[in-house]
């Protein structure tokens, strides 16, 4: 018996500082508070008052500075406490194109058992804007959405949050800040083309040991004519528009229904030479094939062929694409 | 642009009374200066004009404050401090554009409506500005949410209020606060224009008499006294010219009083801006807390500096015991006569004096010679003699034959004097409204009095009102309702019903000043010696006292801590299900509360065609039936917790 209790406290502060792979947030327990600038413009007052009360010997002024020293002291507690019992509960930030907003979904709860948080703003890492966040009623959550400006491309940390209040009376500023131990991609810009590159289905189904009619099913319009670039399959040179004009061009169909695209990713990078622009393309045409529920076919550098088909798999090539650095991309 | 009145229109109204409450108490100037800035606030709002520039209302304050320092030749003291910053306030309002601007407008109204308490402790100034307090703190309240929640802000202002006056309160006995000035400040005050100067002439008593100033209230505490007995001597003239009298400087013998055993009689005594102190006939001792008070030779009190706040004296009353010598005899006989009247003098008045004098027992006999020559010679008691600075005793005594106490003490000082007996001219108060509720007298300015005292046979000076004989109710029911009963002409019932006090009125305003004087002397008697007694009683000095203070907001930060109770913890569970409905709301579902889980799923379901979707929904739901029902320990429902949230992340990327 009387090992148990030393025990039981060496477990308790090993358990305290254990490193807990599920303990998410690295959120500021307690908050900090300090005068905001109203509060030391209305705490220099209060001395003025002090001293003009030794000064005329007024023990009204007295009375009136102590009152107000008094409603200083509880507002300081009040400001403190609207935000102590607040915490966020869960943060989500689906990736998102660097072209445009982001969304960060953020839950918080109020664990007062008695009071409601009000007028707690939230601020995002690297910028100036905040948030107001409705009132939140004891033992109740709030579930709010804060716009996120895209960062470059590549994978990001999510942002620090700092949630901040004044209230009730503006005269202090108390805050807590939170980190949240996860990532989201910010995906390259979507620009370029919006033509997708054409390919042979006879081709495309040779390599993938299919038959070819299990890949034609798109009906294609007659667009025009475009200069024809490396990647692209020499079979769809239009070889009446080169004995007219001694150049390659390519005829260019709009595509009603673009079910299949195929990359062939070689190709591609060796007809470009800002990587970004490259990068953008590919983003703009996967974008493209997702969004009609197509199939993309991949043939990275490793020269392995992939099918995208499934939100999964878009996901995982736009973020192949976030973390590119040289023309290289392997699936 | 925001406008003041438009966007605050409360706090406009609060600010502007605020300055108004001023009026007495700074110059005209910078009051109508301030008033000038309101409304052309309100001009540029009603005619939807645009307002001044920054950069104009920038130069307007340096040009106020340059303006302040000429006038006042200094910025230090409440007077010059107050009127710049009444300016500006107004200023400020006028300038007003933006929303952060307003709590720096609410600072100057806590400012404003406070400096108001540096002239006057009235309880009734005090309640008046309860309300502006109130709405200056509300709108400390961010105005957005404010306006949506009003009753919660009010109800939340309460039970700050309620808070706070307990921890003032304990903070206003224990915190060691100091009576005597920290610093001296020049006092710049040309507001004490009320009140007695050094020189009285005939008319310059029925002027002041015209004022309705309260100049003091006095508590006797150890013997009552009617009306006609209550005279309190502020200053003694002892020289003359023509019916003029003057302070004689060099009667001055200035001795320090000391704290009084015994204290016959309190007065908290208006601020007056001048030096000497109203005593009752044969005060010992005179003391107060906050000032150096000295005893004259004549037995009369004075301060070495200006009175410039409320103060509280007590009075010990005992025997005269000045000494008097041949140079007070002869200085009290000497008059000064007028070469330009002296025919008047030797036809008409040295043969009134020989009538006097003749067959004369002493002073005593004198002096009611006189009385009956004031009473039997249809001499007239006048509210209003008017200004007769150059009036000469004959002129007056056979000529005009009215007008207030100074002509007829002046006069009779004078034929005393001429008839060898010392005679002197004092001024101060006679009489006042008694308070029968609170047991004190308030005296005002209209109860401003001149008397004589004279050398009686005891070689004492004697006190004689000549008033007592020509105007008799003046003395016997005082100013107050002597002037009514001249001035609305009252029946003696009507007397009667006002001398009572009874009607309701009356008593409600006795309650009232009575609550006022309570007030007022809890204040002032309120201070470090009072404290000390407090702490003495307690075995504690004022060191120890502070201490205390330090340690109770201590001890209430840490008890208003402790009972800050957190909430339900959150099981897993319900933060489960939270997520789940999170979800669900993105797509327009909402749960009905009467709803059970397995409805709340197929209702769900039925809004998704992907069967990947609704696979997955399935498995979320079959996570959280088995976290709920199933007995797990907190790791596995913490781990399932987490298989959750991945599964809807992913249902939250698939949109």
């Amino acid at each position: 018996m009387e090992k148990t209790w030393p025990l039981k406290f060496l477990k308790t502060l090993r358990s305290r500082f254990k490193f807990d792979p599920d303990f998410k947030t690295k959120t500021q327990k307690k908050p900090f508070i300090i005068p905001s600038r109203f509060g030391f413009y209305f705490g220099s007052g209060l001395i003025v008052l002090i001293i003009l009360a030794y000064t005329y010997a007024n023990h009204l002024i007295y009375l009136i500075a102590f009152f107000y020293s008094s409603i200083l002291f509880i507002t300081m507690h009040l400001t403190n406490n609207n935000i102590k019992f607040v915490d966020v509960v869960d943060m989500h930030i689906n990736s998102f194109y660097q072209d445009e907003q982001g969304l960060i979904t953020l839950t918080l709860r109020n664990n007062h058992s008695k009071y409601s948080a009000r007028n707690i703003n939230i601020a995002i890492e690297h910028s100036d804007a905040y948030t107001r966040l409705p009132d939140i009623e004891p033992n109740q959550y709030a579930t709010i959405n804060i716009p996120l400006s895209p960062f470059h491309r590549g994978k990001h940390r999510y942002p620090k949050l700092t949630l901040s209040t004044r209230f009730p009376f503006n005269l202090f500023y108390s805050w807590k800040k939170l980190s949240w131990p996860e990532h989201y991609f910010n995906y390259p810009t979507r620009s370029g083309s919006l033509e997708l590159p054409n390919f042979s289905h006879e081709g495309l189904s040779n390599e993938l040991g299919l038959p070819q009619l299990a890949l034609e099913s798109q009906t294609d319009n007659f667009l025009g004519h475009k200069e024809f670039n490396n990647y692209e399959n020499f079979k769809r040179i239009d070889w009446k528009v080169f004995a007219r004009k001694n150049k390659l061009y390519v005829k260019v169909f709009e595509k009603e229904n673009p079910k299949i695209a195929f990359l062939d990713l070689i190709h591609f990078f060796t007809s470009y030479d800002d990587l970004e622009k490259c990068l953008s393309q590919l983003s703009l045409w996967s974008h493209q094939i997702e969004k009609h529920n197509g199939i993309l076919f991949i043939k990275d550098t490793d020269l392995k062929i992939t099918a995208i088909q499934d939100p999964k798999g878009y996901k995982k090539w736009n973020e192949a694409l976030s973390l590119t650095i040289k023309k290289e991309i392997v699936l | 642009m925001t406008h003041l009145y438009k966007k605050y229109p409360v706090l406009s109204v609060s600010l502007f009374v605020s300055s108004l409450l001023l009026f007495n108490d700074l110059p005209i100037w910078g009051f109508v200066l301030s008033l000038l800035f309101w409304f052309w606030l309100l001009f540029c709002f009603v005619f939807n004009f645009k307002t001044p520039s920054r950069f104009v209302t920038g130069l307007l304050s340096v040009l106020a404050f340059i303006v302040v320092l000429i006038d006042f030749g200094t910025l230090l003291g409440k007077e010059p401090a107050a009127s710049f910053l009444i300016i500006l306030t107004g200023l400020k309002a006028l300038e007003f554009s933006k929303d952060d601007e307003k709590d720096f407008l609410v600072l100057l109204g806590f400012f404003l409506i406070s400096s108001k308490f540096l002239f006057s402790y009235d309880l009734m100034y005090l309640i008046f500005s309860i309300p502006i307090y109130l709405v200056l703190t509300i709108h400390l309240f961010p105005t957005d949410w404010y306006k949506s929640h009003q009753s919660i802000a009010h109800w939340y202002l309460a039970k700050i209020i309620l808070l706070a006056i307990p921890m003032a309160t304990f903070m206003f006995i224990f915190f060691p606060r100091l009576t005597k000035t920290l610093m001296e400040i020049p006092s710049t005050s040309r507001l004490g224009t009320t009140g007695f100067s050094d020189s009285i002439s005939p008319g310059s008593i029925a002027k002041l008499a015209q004022s309705n100033e309260l100049v003091l209230r006095l508590e006797l505490l150890t013997k009552n006294m009617t009306v006609k007995d209550l005279y309190l001597s502020s200053l003694i003239l002892e020289k003359n010219n023509l019916m003029t009298w003057m302070l004689n400087r060099d009667s001055f013998n200035l001795i320090k009083t000391t704290n009084p055993t015994e204290v016959d009689y309190r007065i908290i005594l208006e601020p007056s801006y001048k030096f000497n102190l109203f005593s009752l006939k044969n005060t010992a001792q005179l003391f107060s807390e906050s000032y150096t008070i000295f005893k004259d030779s004549n037995l009369l009190f004075r301060t070495d500096t200006m009175i410039d706040k409320k103060i509280i004296l007590i009075g010990s009353l005992g025997s005269a015991d000045y000494q008097i010598d041949e140079t007070i005899l002869s200085k009290n006989l000497e008059v000064s006569e007028p070469k330009n009247n002296e025919l008047a003098y030797k036809n008409e008045l040295f043969p009134l004096i020989k009538s006097f004098k003749t067959g004369s027992n002493g002073p005593e006999d004198v002096n009611k010679k006189i009385l009956d020559y004031f009473s039997s010679n249809h001499f007239q008691y006048t509210l209003e003699p008017g200004d007769q600075p150059l009036l000469s005793l004959p002129d007056f005594l056979f000529k005009f034959k009215k007008g207030y106490c100074e002509h007829f003490a002046s006069a009779h000082a004078l034929l005393l004097r001429l008839s060898g007996v010392p005679a002197r001219v004092v001024i101060g108060y006679q009489g006042g409204d008694y308070n029968s509720i609170g047991n004190f007298w308030t005296v005002r300015q209209k109860d401003s009095h001149a008397w004589v005292e004279y050398l009686n046979s005891n070689k004492k000076w004697a006190l004689t009102d000549p008033v007592t004989v020509v105007a008799p109710q003046r003395i016997e029911l005082g100013a107050s309702l002597y002037s009514s009963s001249i001035n609305e002409l009252l029946s003696t019932d009507e007397l009667k019903s006002k001398i009572s006090n009874d009607s309701i009125f009356s008593k409600l305003a006795m309650w009232m000043d009575s609550i006022n004087y309570q007030w007022s002397t809890f204040l002032l008697e309120f201070d470090i010696e009072k404290q000390k007694d407090i702490l003495k009683s307690l075995n504690l000095n004022l060191g120890q006292g502070l201490i205390i203070i330090l340690l109770a907001l201590f001890t209430v930060s840490i008890t208003i801590n402790f009972f800050q109770k957190k909430g339900n913890i959150h099981s897993s569970t319900e933060l489960a299900f939270y997520f789940i409905n999170d979800w669900a709301s993105l797509h327009r579902l909402e749960k009905y509360n009467s709803e059970g889980p397995l409805v709340w799923k197929n209702r769900i379901l039925a809004n998704f065609n992907s069967p990947t979707t609704k696979a997955d929904i399935n498995q979320i739901f079959n996570l959280w039936i088995e976290m709920s029902y199933q007995p797990s320990s907190i790791q596995i429902q913490k781990q399932t917790l987490q298989k959750i949230k991945k599964r809807i992340k992913s249902l939250r990327d698939a949109i």
